[in-house]
C-alpha cells in the first residue's frame, strides 16, 4: 500500500509539473507569434520615408505594432532602429493549478527588417 | 508486494493482497488517464492557436471578406488536420475589415472529445479557443 500510494503521488507530481510547464510553454510560444506579427506589421514601407532614402516611419511603425500587440490583449514594448523593428511581449501565464515555482508571465520577442524592393535591393 | 510477508503474524491477512491490487490498478490507471486527457486538452489549444494565426496571415492577404473567412476556415482545418488533432465541430470567426493597414481577428473554436478519459473527472468533451491577430498591407498589390 505505501508502495502504490508513493507511486501515484510521484505520478501525479510529474503529470502537475508536466501540465504547468507545457502551459508555460504555450505562454512563451503565443507571446512569441504575437511579438512576430506585430513586428511585421510594423516593419512596413511608408511612402515618405522611401522618398527620403529610408523605408519605414518610426511613429508610424511604432503605432501599428502597437495596434496587433493590443487586439492580441497583450502587453508590449516596440523598439525601432533604422529600418529594424524590436517587439517583446509579455502575457500572464493562465496555470490549470497553482503553480509556486514556475514564473507567472513569460516574454517573447520577435524582430522584423523592411527592406526596399521585392528582393531587398532597390529595382525597377 | 513484499512488505506484506515483513508484517508480523497478530491477525490474519489473507485477501489483502487483491484488494490492495485492486486499489493500486485503479489508481494508477485514473492517474494514467488523467495525464491523457491533460495532455490532449493543453496540447490541443497550442495546436488551434497555430491554425487560428495562420489562417489569420492568410485572411488578412484576402480582398473581400468572403474569400477572407473561406480561406481561413480552409487554412484552419488544414492546419489541424495537419497537426492530427481531433476537432469536432470546428468554427472560425474572421472579424475586421481589410482595408490596408486595418487588424483581421480570427478566432478558431473546437471541441476537443475526451469520452475514453472521464474516468478521471474530465467532461466528455472540452472547448479550445485560438486567436490569431494580422494587419493587413499597408501597401497592396491590385486585385487580380
Amino acid at each position: 500500500m505505501p508502495m502504490t500510494t508513493i507511486l501515484v503521488v510521484f505520478l501525479m507530481f510529474g503529470a502537475w509539473s508536466l501540465v504547468s510547464a507545457t502551459q508555460q510553454w504555450s505562454a512563451r510560444r503565443d507571446a512569441h507569434a504575437v511579438a512576430a506579427a506585430a513586428a511585421r506589421a510594423g516593419a512596413q514601407g511608408d511612402a515618405t520615408a522611401l522618398r527620403s532614402g529610408g523605408v519605414i516611419d518610426e511613429a508610424a511603425a511604432i503605432e501599428r505594432a502597437e495596434a496587433i500587440i493590443a487586439a492580441s490583449g497583450y502587453s508590449g514594448d516596440v523598439s525601432v532602429d533604422g529600418e529594424t523593428v524590436t517587439v517583446t511581449v509579455s502575457a500572464g501565464v493562465g496555470y490549470a493549478f497553482p503553480a509556486p515555482g514556475f514564473p507567472e508571465s513569460v516574454s517573447g520577442s520577435a524582430t522584423a527588417v523592411a527592406q526596399r524592393g521585392v528582393t531587398g535591393e532597390e529595382g525597377g | 508486494m513484499r512488505e506484506v510477508d515483513e508484517r508480523p503474524m497478530r491477525h490474519d491477512d489473507r485477501g489483502s493482497a487483491g484488494v490492495e491490487a485492486a486499489i493500486a490498478v485503479t489508481s494508477l490507471l485514473l492517474v494514467g488517464f488523467f495525464i491523457i486527457g491533460a495532455i490532449r486538452v493543453v496540447g490541443s489549444g497550442g495546436d488551434v492557436d497555430a491554425a487560428a494565426r495562420s489562417a489569420a496571415r492568410a485572411a488578412a492577404a484576402e480582398y473581400d471578406p468572403g474569400s477572407a473567412s473561406a480561406a481561413a476556415e480552409e487554412v484552419a482545418s488544414q492546419t489541424l488536420a495537419a497537426r492530427g488533432v481531433a476537432c469536432q465541430d470546428l468554427a472560425v470567426t474572421v472579424e475586421g475589415d481589410l482595408s490596408p493597414g486595418s487588424v483581421v481577428v480570427v478566432e478558431v473554436t473546437c471541441n476537443v472529445s475526451l469520452a475514453d478519459v472521464v474516468l478521471a473527472g474530465f467532461p466528455g468533451s472540452r472547448t479550445v479557443t485560438g486567436r490569431g491577430v494580422e494587419q493587413v498591407d499597408v501597401v497592396r498589390g491590385g486585385q487580380a
